[in-house]
Protein backbone atom coordinates (compact mmCIF):
# COMPACT_ATOMS: atom_id res chain seq x y z
CA UNK A 1 0.00 0.00 0.00
CA UNK A 2 1.45 3.13 -0.89
CA UNK A 3 2.61 5.49 2.06
CA UNK A 4 1.79 9.15 2.18
CA UNK A 5 -1.63 10.67 1.29
CA UNK A 6 -2.20 10.63 -1.90
CA UNK A 7 -0.01 8.80 -3.57
CA UNK A 8 -2.76 6.12 -2.76
CA UNK A 9 -4.22 4.46 -5.35
CA UNK A 10 -8.14 4.84 -6.08
CA UNK A 11 -8.48 1.21 -5.01
CA UNK A 12 -6.61 1.35 -1.94
CA UNK A 13 -8.86 4.52 -0.76
CA UNK A 14 -11.86 2.09 -1.08
CA UNK A 15 -10.10 -0.06 0.99
CA UNK A 16 -9.33 2.64 3.59
CA UNK A 17 -12.56 3.89 3.28
CA UNK A 18 -14.26 0.36 4.40
CA UNK A 19 -12.38 0.16 7.37
CA UNK A 20 -14.64 2.23 9.56
CA UNK A 21 -11.59 3.36 12.05
CA UNK A 22 -10.17 4.70 8.96
CA UNK A 23 -13.31 6.31 6.91
CA UNK A 24 -13.09 9.74 8.00
CA UNK A 25 -9.20 9.82 6.74
CA UNK A 26 -9.77 8.07 3.24
CA UNK A 27 -12.86 10.07 2.66
CA UNK A 28 -10.40 12.99 3.31
CA UNK A 29 -7.92 11.76 0.82
CA UNK A 30 -10.50 10.95 -1.54
CA UNK A 31 -11.85 14.64 -1.25
CA UNK A 32 -8.32 16.13 -1.77
CA UNK A 33 -7.32 14.06 -4.40
CA UNK A 34 -10.12 15.13 -6.79
CA UNK A 35 -11.60 17.78 -5.46
CA UNK A 36 -9.93 20.40 -7.96
CA UNK A 37 -10.69 18.34 -10.95
CA UNK A 38 -14.00 18.10 -10.14
CA UNK A 39 -14.54 21.67 -9.09
CA UNK A 40 -13.14 23.35 -12.47
CA UNK A 41 -15.25 20.60 -14.46
CA UNK A 42 -18.06 22.26 -12.52
CA UNK A 43 -16.98 25.58 -12.60
CA UNK A 44 -16.95 26.10 -16.46
CA UNK A 45 -20.14 24.76 -16.49
CA UNK A 46 -22.00 27.19 -14.05
CA UNK A 47 -19.32 29.97 -14.35
CA UNK A 48 -20.23 31.17 -10.75
CA UNK A 49 -17.73 30.22 -7.91
CA UNK A 50 -20.16 29.91 -5.25
CA UNK A 51 -22.83 27.89 -7.11
CA UNK A 52 -19.80 25.76 -8.06
CA UNK A 53 -18.68 25.57 -4.49
CA UNK A 54 -22.29 24.53 -3.47
CA UNK A 55 -22.04 21.95 -6.21
CA UNK A 56 -18.73 20.41 -4.98
CA UNK A 57 -20.13 19.97 -1.97
CA UNK A 58 -23.08 18.07 -2.73
CA UNK A 59 -20.81 16.42 -4.99
CA UNK A 60 -18.90 15.22 -2.26
CA UNK A 61 -21.85 14.39 0.35
CA UNK A 62 -23.81 12.32 -1.91
CA UNK A 63 -20.56 10.55 -2.51
CA UNK A 64 -19.91 10.32 1.49
CA UNK A 65 -23.37 8.83 1.16
CA UNK A 66 -22.91 6.30 -1.60
CA UNK A 67 -19.68 5.55 -1.12
CA UNK A 68 -20.49 2.58 1.02
CA UNK A 69 -22.23 0.95 -1.71
CA UNK A 70 -20.01 1.72 -4.62
CA UNK A 71 -18.70 -1.53 -5.57
CA UNK A 72 -15.90 -0.40 -8.56
CA UNK A 73 -18.16 -1.34 -11.42
CA UNK A 74 -16.19 2.50 -12.78
CA UNK A 75 -13.37 4.04 -11.79
CA UNK A 76 -13.69 6.15 -8.98
CA UNK A 77 -13.00 9.30 -10.97
CA UNK A 78 -15.30 8.34 -13.17
CA UNK A 79 -18.59 7.94 -10.50
CA UNK A 80 -17.36 10.96 -9.00
CA UNK A 81 -17.49 13.17 -12.24
CA UNK A 82 -20.76 11.28 -13.10
CA UNK A 83 -22.59 12.69 -9.80
CA UNK A 84 -20.61 15.86 -10.22
CA UNK A 85 -22.01 16.48 -13.88
CA UNK A 86 -25.28 15.34 -12.75
CA UNK A 87 -25.63 17.69 -9.62
CA UNK A 88 -24.44 20.24 -12.06
CA UNK A 89 -26.84 19.68 -14.98
CA UNK A 90 -30.02 19.41 -12.52
CA UNK A 91 -28.30 22.89 -10.82
CA UNK A 92 -29.15 24.30 -14.11
CA UNK A 93 -32.50 22.81 -15.06
CA UNK A 94 -33.62 24.32 -11.96
CA UNK A 95 -32.30 27.53 -12.79
CA UNK A 96 -34.28 27.16 -15.41
CA UNK A 97 -37.33 25.84 -13.92
CA UNK A 98 -37.09 28.23 -11.47
CA UNK A 99 -37.30 31.42 -13.21
CA UNK A 100 -39.35 29.88 -15.83
CA UNK A 101 -36.31 31.08 -18.09
CA UNK A 102 -36.36 29.64 -21.76
CA UNK A 103 -32.97 27.98 -22.45
CA UNK A 104 -31.38 31.32 -24.46
CA UNK A 105 -32.33 33.05 -20.94
CA UNK A 106 -30.39 31.30 -18.77
CA UNK A 107 -27.89 31.48 -21.20
CA UNK A 108 -27.92 35.51 -21.36
CA UNK A 109 -28.16 35.13 -17.51
CA UNK A 110 -24.51 33.25 -17.55
CA UNK A 111 -23.33 35.39 -20.10
CA UNK A 112 -23.71 38.46 -17.93
CA UNK A 113 -22.55 36.73 -15.09
CA UNK A 114 -19.39 36.47 -16.63
CA UNK A 115 -19.08 40.00 -17.53
CA UNK A 116 -19.88 40.89 -13.70
CA UNK A 117 -17.53 37.71 -12.25
CA UNK A 118 -14.92 38.79 -9.82
CA UNK A 119 -13.32 35.33 -9.95
CA UNK A 120 -13.10 35.51 -13.92
CA UNK A 121 -9.42 37.20 -15.36
CA UNK A 122 -10.15 36.81 -19.03
CA UNK A 123 -8.84 38.52 -21.73
CA UNK A 124 -10.94 39.90 -24.50
CA UNK A 125 -10.53 36.60 -26.47
CA UNK A 126 -10.99 33.98 -23.86
CA UNK A 127 -14.57 35.92 -22.58
CA UNK A 128 -15.51 35.75 -26.26
CA UNK A 129 -15.04 32.16 -26.14
CA UNK A 130 -16.89 32.18 -23.07
CA UNK A 131 -19.79 33.27 -24.78
CA UNK A 132 -19.62 31.47 -27.56
CA UNK A 133 -19.59 28.39 -25.29
CA UNK A 134 -22.70 29.31 -23.67
CA UNK A 135 -24.89 29.33 -27.26
CA UNK A 136 -24.34 25.51 -27.29
CA UNK A 137 -26.77 23.34 -25.71
CA UNK A 138 -25.57 22.76 -22.16
CA UNK A 139 -24.35 18.71 -22.86
CA UNK A 140 -22.76 19.90 -25.97
CA UNK A 141 -20.72 22.71 -23.96
CA UNK A 142 -20.38 19.89 -21.73
CA UNK A 143 -18.64 17.51 -23.88
CA UNK A 144 -16.58 20.45 -25.39
CA UNK A 145 -15.44 21.61 -22.09
CA UNK A 146 -14.12 17.92 -21.59
CA UNK A 147 -12.38 17.11 -24.47
CA UNK A 148 -11.02 20.30 -25.17
CA UNK A 149 -9.81 22.08 -22.30
CA UNK A 150 -9.55 18.99 -19.77
CA UNK A 151 -8.08 16.88 -23.16
CA UNK A 152 -10.10 13.78 -21.55
CA UNK A 153 -10.10 10.63 -23.81
CA UNK A 154 -13.07 10.16 -25.56
CA UNK A 155 -13.45 6.59 -23.67
CA UNK A 156 -13.30 7.88 -20.26
CA UNK A 157 -16.10 10.88 -21.00
CA UNK A 158 -18.00 8.35 -22.72
CA UNK A 159 -17.97 6.45 -19.23
CA UNK A 160 -18.66 9.53 -17.31
CA UNK A 161 -22.03 10.63 -19.91
CA UNK A 162 -22.96 6.47 -20.81
CA UNK A 163 -23.02 7.55 -24.16
CA UNK A 164 -20.87 6.33 -27.28
CA UNK A 165 -17.83 7.78 -28.40
CA UNK A 166 -19.28 8.08 -31.86
CA UNK A 167 -21.99 10.15 -30.55
CA UNK A 168 -19.63 11.95 -28.35
CA UNK A 169 -16.92 12.77 -31.73
CA UNK A 170 -19.89 14.00 -33.56
CA UNK A 171 -21.24 16.46 -30.67
CA UNK A 172 -17.76 17.65 -30.47
CA UNK A 173 -16.95 18.45 -34.01
CA UNK A 174 -20.37 20.45 -34.16
CA UNK A 175 -19.71 22.24 -30.86
CA UNK A 176 -16.28 23.38 -32.83
CA UNK A 177 -17.81 24.16 -35.89
CA UNK A 178 -20.29 26.51 -34.28
CA UNK A 179 -17.64 28.18 -31.82
CA UNK A 180 -15.70 28.92 -34.66
CA UNK A 181 -18.80 30.76 -36.68
CA UNK A 182 -19.67 32.74 -33.39
CA UNK A 183 -16.25 33.94 -33.17
CA UNK A 184 -16.29 34.49 -36.62
CA UNK A 185 -19.38 36.68 -36.37
CA UNK A 186 -18.71 38.94 -33.46
CA UNK B 1 -3.61 13.57 -37.33
CA UNK B 2 -4.08 14.75 -33.69
CA UNK B 3 -7.03 16.22 -32.22
CA UNK B 4 -5.09 19.70 -31.93
CA UNK B 5 -3.86 20.00 -35.27
CA UNK B 6 -7.27 19.26 -36.54
CA UNK B 7 -8.70 21.95 -34.29
CA UNK B 8 -6.67 24.00 -35.98
CA UNK B 9 -7.59 23.07 -39.58
CA UNK B 10 -11.29 23.46 -39.52
CA UNK B 11 -11.17 26.24 -36.21
CA UNK B 12 -8.58 28.71 -36.95
CA UNK B 13 -9.98 31.81 -34.63
CA UNK B 14 -10.39 28.98 -31.58
CA UNK B 15 -7.18 27.52 -32.17
CA UNK B 16 -5.69 31.37 -31.56
CA UNK B 17 -7.22 32.09 -28.23
CA UNK B 18 -5.23 31.38 -25.40
CA UNK B 19 -6.12 27.33 -23.79
CA UNK B 20 -5.77 28.85 -20.09
CA UNK B 21 -8.17 28.48 -17.38
CA UNK B 22 -9.46 31.99 -17.11
CA UNK B 23 -11.62 31.65 -13.95
CA UNK B 24 -9.78 32.30 -10.49
CA UNK B 25 -11.19 31.32 -6.95
CA UNK B 26 -10.98 32.69 -3.63
CA UNK B 27 -7.64 32.70 -1.59
CA UNK B 28 -7.02 28.83 0.00
CA UNK B 29 -10.05 28.01 -1.27
CA UNK B 30 -8.79 23.92 -2.39
CA UNK B 31 -7.22 24.39 1.75
CA UNK B 32 -10.10 25.11 3.29
CA UNK B 33 -12.59 22.91 1.12
CA UNK B 34 -12.30 19.37 2.98
CA UNK B 35 -12.68 20.79 6.30
CA UNK B 36 -15.73 22.70 5.57
CA UNK B 37 -17.28 19.78 3.93
CA UNK B 38 -16.36 17.91 6.78
CA UNK B 39 -18.49 20.23 9.12
CA UNK B 40 -21.14 19.81 6.94
CA UNK B 41 -21.04 16.03 6.66
CA UNK B 42 -20.60 15.27 10.55
CA UNK B 43 -22.61 18.41 11.24
CA UNK B 44 -25.41 16.29 9.65
CA UNK B 45 -25.06 13.45 11.80
CA UNK B 46 -25.32 15.29 14.87
CA UNK B 47 -28.72 16.39 15.69
CA UNK B 48 -29.55 19.91 14.04
CA UNK B 49 -32.15 22.17 15.25
CA UNK B 50 -34.86 20.16 14.19
CA UNK B 51 -34.16 16.93 16.01
CA UNK B 52 -32.26 18.77 18.58
CA UNK B 53 -35.61 20.56 19.80
CA UNK B 54 -38.83 19.79 18.01
CA UNK B 55 -37.77 16.10 18.40
CA UNK B 56 -37.01 16.16 21.43
CA UNK B 57 -40.05 18.27 22.48
CA UNK B 58 -42.26 16.23 20.43
CA UNK B 59 -44.06 14.04 23.07
CA UNK B 60 -44.84 16.96 24.96
CA UNK B 61 -46.29 18.96 22.59
CA UNK B 62 -48.49 15.90 21.53
CA UNK B 63 -49.47 15.19 25.43
CA UNK B 64 -50.02 19.15 25.25
CA UNK B 65 -51.86 19.05 21.89
CA UNK B 66 -54.17 15.81 23.38
CA UNK B 67 -55.23 17.86 26.38
CA UNK B 68 -56.35 21.09 24.34
CA UNK B 69 -58.22 18.66 22.43
CA UNK B 70 -60.03 16.92 25.38
CA UNK B 71 -60.61 20.33 26.22
CA UNK B 72 -62.61 21.94 23.23
CA UNK B 73 -64.19 18.17 22.81
CA UNK B 74 -65.69 18.58 26.57
CA UNK B 75 -66.64 22.12 26.09
CA UNK B 76 -68.44 21.41 22.82
CA UNK B 77 -70.26 18.15 24.15
CA UNK B 78 -71.55 20.20 27.36
CA UNK B 79 -72.93 22.61 25.66
CA UNK B 80 -74.59 20.39 23.09
CA UNK B 81 -76.21 18.49 25.98
CA UNK B 82 -76.52 20.87 29.30
CA UNK B 83 -75.98 24.07 27.84
CA UNK B 84 -79.49 25.78 29.61
CA UNK B 85 -81.76 28.11 26.54
CA UNK B 86 -80.95 31.93 26.90
CA UNK B 87 -83.08 32.48 30.10
CA UNK B 88 -83.96 35.80 28.77
CA UNK B 89 -86.19 33.95 26.24
CA UNK B 90 -89.01 32.51 28.92
CA UNK B 91 -91.94 33.75 30.13
CA UNK B 92 -92.77 34.57 33.56
CA UNK B 93 -94.75 31.76 34.01
CA UNK B 94 -92.30 28.88 32.35
CA UNK B 95 -89.14 30.30 34.62
CA UNK B 96 -91.41 29.79 37.77
CA UNK B 97 -92.27 26.40 36.75
CA UNK B 98 -88.40 25.61 36.12
CA UNK B 99 -87.53 27.23 39.68
CA UNK B 100 -90.26 25.06 41.46
CA UNK B 101 -88.92 21.91 39.95
CA UNK B 102 -85.73 22.41 41.43
CA UNK B 103 -86.27 25.03 44.09
CA UNK B 104 -84.38 23.50 46.61
CA UNK B 105 -81.14 23.10 44.61
CA UNK B 106 -81.03 26.46 43.10
CA UNK B 107 -79.37 29.60 45.07
CA UNK B 108 -81.10 32.86 45.79
CA UNK B 109 -78.71 34.76 43.78
CA UNK B 110 -79.46 32.12 40.62
CA UNK B 111 -83.35 33.13 41.39
CA UNK B 112 -82.50 36.45 41.22
CA UNK B 113 -80.34 36.44 37.68
CA UNK B 114 -83.18 34.71 36.54
CA UNK B 115 -86.14 37.13 37.41
CA UNK B 116 -83.86 39.76 36.34
CA UNK B 117 -82.76 38.44 32.61
CA UNK B 118 -86.44 38.34 32.33
CA UNK B 119 -87.07 41.36 33.51
CA UNK B 120 -84.41 42.92 30.65
CA UNK B 121 -85.98 40.37 28.05
CA UNK B 122 -89.24 41.76 28.23
CA UNK B 123 -88.70 45.09 29.06
CA UNK B 124 -89.72 46.40 25.68
CA UNK B 125 -93.33 44.59 25.73
CA UNK B 126 -94.36 45.18 29.19
CA UNK B 127 -97.90 46.57 29.88
CA UNK B 128 -98.96 48.56 32.79
CA UNK B 129 -100.53 45.38 34.01
CA UNK B 130 -97.08 43.83 33.73
CA UNK B 131 -95.79 46.57 35.74
CA UNK B 132 -98.17 46.25 38.42
CA UNK B 133 -96.81 42.58 38.65
CA UNK B 134 -93.35 43.00 39.45
CA UNK B 135 -90.67 45.27 39.75
CA UNK B 136 -87.00 45.29 40.97
CA UNK B 137 -88.41 47.20 44.25
CA UNK B 138 -90.59 43.97 44.68
CA UNK B 139 -87.88 41.93 44.66
CA UNK B 140 -85.59 44.04 46.33
CA UNK B 141 -88.13 43.88 49.35
CA UNK B 142 -88.81 40.72 49.37
CA UNK B 143 -85.42 39.31 49.66
CA UNK B 144 -84.36 41.91 52.18
CA UNK B 145 -87.38 40.24 53.91
CA UNK B 146 -86.16 37.23 54.04
CA UNK B 147 -89.30 35.81 52.26
CA UNK B 148 -89.19 32.01 51.45
CA UNK B 149 -88.36 31.04 47.66
CA UNK B 150 -91.85 29.98 47.55
CA UNK B 151 -93.06 32.76 48.41
CA UNK B 152 -91.07 34.76 45.58
CA UNK B 153 -91.92 31.79 43.17
CA UNK B 154 -95.75 32.48 44.02
CA UNK B 155 -95.11 36.47 43.83
CA UNK B 156 -93.47 36.34 40.21
CA UNK B 157 -96.74 33.64 39.22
Amino acid sequence: MAGKNNDYTDKELLELFRDSERKNYAFNLIVKKYQERIYWHVRKLVLDHNDADDILQNTFIKAWNGLEGFRGASALYTWLYRIATNEALTFLKHKKTRYFLPLVDVHKQLSETLETDEYLNADEAQLKLQKALLTLPEKQRLVFNMKYFDEMKYEDIADILKTSVGALKASYHHAVRKIEKYLTHH
Amino acid sequence: MSDMDEIKNIAPKLSNIKKENPFKIPEGYFDNFSSRLSEKIHGRETPGFYEKHVLTLKPYLVAAALIVAVIITGKILYNMFYHESNIGDLKSSEIADLISEDAYYISEESIMDIIYANDIAEEDNKTDDDNNKMTNEVIDYLIDEDIDLIDIIDAIN
